[in-house]
């Protein structure tokens, strides 16, 4: 079985967790694009890598929850939520023996890290798209933003600012910098 | 050189042609801007679809084909609306670059 084949079959398998029209049709254009490749080379595991981020990003923007008023705001709140468990976490005295130990006051800081990068992803991605209808609620969060940054160049330095704040920021730049799709 | 058009434009040009998918899109474009104008495969799907969403262009299944592995194809073509818009910005663009007389050069 040559690569071209193997990886269309993986993309295939990739393909059950994409709503169908970008199924179909981004991830279909993405295969015959494969498949112009008979010769296969690294060009192939390229273009299918290219293929899994390009679906992936295009299904979490198409995908229909985020343009539910309901869960934007149940998505904000848990932010807010997870925010305030990390402020009160850092002020408990068992993290503050874990904040002395380094190695492990890395694996929590990239755990949360992790866990706040995805919500601020999220919540952007959501509030982008509502941008114009939720006015109150992207000035909510821009607030909320800049207390945050204030908050974590105070308890965690350039690390924890670079880490929690530039990068999902960096992030929400690109998604706003992408073709705006109509709010109908 | 910059070519001064954006995706969503260069898609509604190449679809005054005649209806057609996302991937002969790219190609029309590109063979028309003379390899000038590359679309990114990722970004012109979401582009078509908020022109479908916009109610410039409309869409529907075609064939499946083995290039796809047997997926079908999705057509564009434009609607009444889109026409216009595609007129209006090639006249926007040829007036915006008749608006230097060669002479006064």
């Amino acid at each position: 079985m040559s690569a071209r084949l193997r990886l269309v079959s993986a993309l295939d398998r990739w393909a059950v967790f994409l709503p169908e029209r970008i199924a179909e049709e981004d991830l279909g254009g993405f295969i015959e694009l494969l498949n112009r490749n008979p010769r296969g080379g690294a060009r192939v595991y390229m273009l299918a890598a290219t293929a899994v981020l390009f679906t992936g990003c295009n299904a979490i923007r198409e995908a229909p929850f985020l343009v539910n008023q309901r869960v934007l705001r149940r998505i904000v709140m848990w932010i807010a939520a997870l925010n305030v468990l990390f402020a009160l976490s850092l002020s408990r005295e068992p993290l503050a023996h874990v904040g002395r130990d380094p190695g492990s006051m890395l694996m929590v800081q990239c755990l949360v890290g992790l866990l706040l990068s995805a919500a601020w992803i999220g919540s952007g991605m959501a509030v982008w798209r509502r941008w114009r209808s939720s006015h109150q609620l992207a000035v909510g969060v821009a607030v909320a933003t800049v207390l945050y940054t204030v908050w974590l160049s105070n308890v965690m330095g350039t690390f924890g600012l670079v880490t929690y704040t530039v990068y999902p920021l960096a992030v929400l730049v690109v998604f706003a910098w992408a073709p705006r799709p109509s709010s109908g | 050189m910059d070519v001064p058009i954006g995706a969503s434009a260069a898609l509604l040009q190449a679809l005054l042609e005649g209806p057609s998918y996302g991937l002969e899109l790219i190609e029309r474009v590109e063979r028309r801007t003379q390899g000038e104008l590359k679309l990114l495969h990722g970004s012109v799907y979401p582009a078509l679809r908020s022109l479908e969403r916009d109610r410039l262009v409309r869409s529907f299944r075609g064939e499946s084909v083995p290039e796809t592995a047997g997926r079908p194809r999705r057509y564009y073509e434009l609607t009444a609306n889109g026409k216009e818009a595609a007129d209006n910005q090639r006249k926007l663009v040829s007036g915006l670059f008749q608006l230097v007389p060669e002479t006064s050069r």
